[in-house]
């Protein structure tokens, strides 16, 4: 999974695998989330970022098993 | 027309641009879309949507987005779900 931030517009790209995108579709206006042939998400564009999200702020933890 | 001389692009769509489902789509289609849209919605941000059938792509719809300039290409992908 990678995350890219586009300071120019504002723009965070979620990329969760590199399956071939089949189908973009918008979740609201400033949300564009793309799946692959079986209905996986591939990717999420989340436009005005910093509005919406804590950009400046991500992490990343893996949970611990029991 | 707009040509690649004097298009301007975001950082987004240069990079999303070498995605294989995106790099099939030929600039010209997107310039075209651009100039001459079979559709166009204004975002409530002041970005401009722009669709375009393409009958050379199994004639799906183009979706171009622009920025608020009116110029600058954000994104271009084919929009299954648009009926035009």
């Amino acid at each position: 999974m990678q995350a890219k931030y586009f300071p120019d517009t504002d723009t965070l790209l979620l990329i969760f695998s590199s399956s071939e995108i089949v189908e973009s579709y918008d979740l609201n206006e400033n949300t564009l989330v793309e799946i692959d042939a079986v209905g996986n998400i591939v990717s999420m564009t989340v436009e005005h970022a910093k509005q919406q999200t804590n950009v400046n702020e991500f992490s990343f933890q893996l949970a611990p098993v029991h | 027309m707009t040509d690649m001389l004097e298009a301007r692009f975001t950082q987004y769509f240069l990079y999303t641009r070498n995605r294989p489902d995106r790099c099939c789509i030929n600039l010209d289609w997107i310039f075209e879309t651009v100039a001459n849209p079979d559709a166009e919605v204004v975002q409530q941000d002041g970005r401009i949507r722009r669709w375009k059938r393409i009958p050379e792509a199994e004639g799906r719809f183009l979706r171009v987005i622009l920025l608020e300039d009116g110029v600058t290409i954000h994104n271009a992908f084919f929009d299954r779900r648009f009926q035009g």
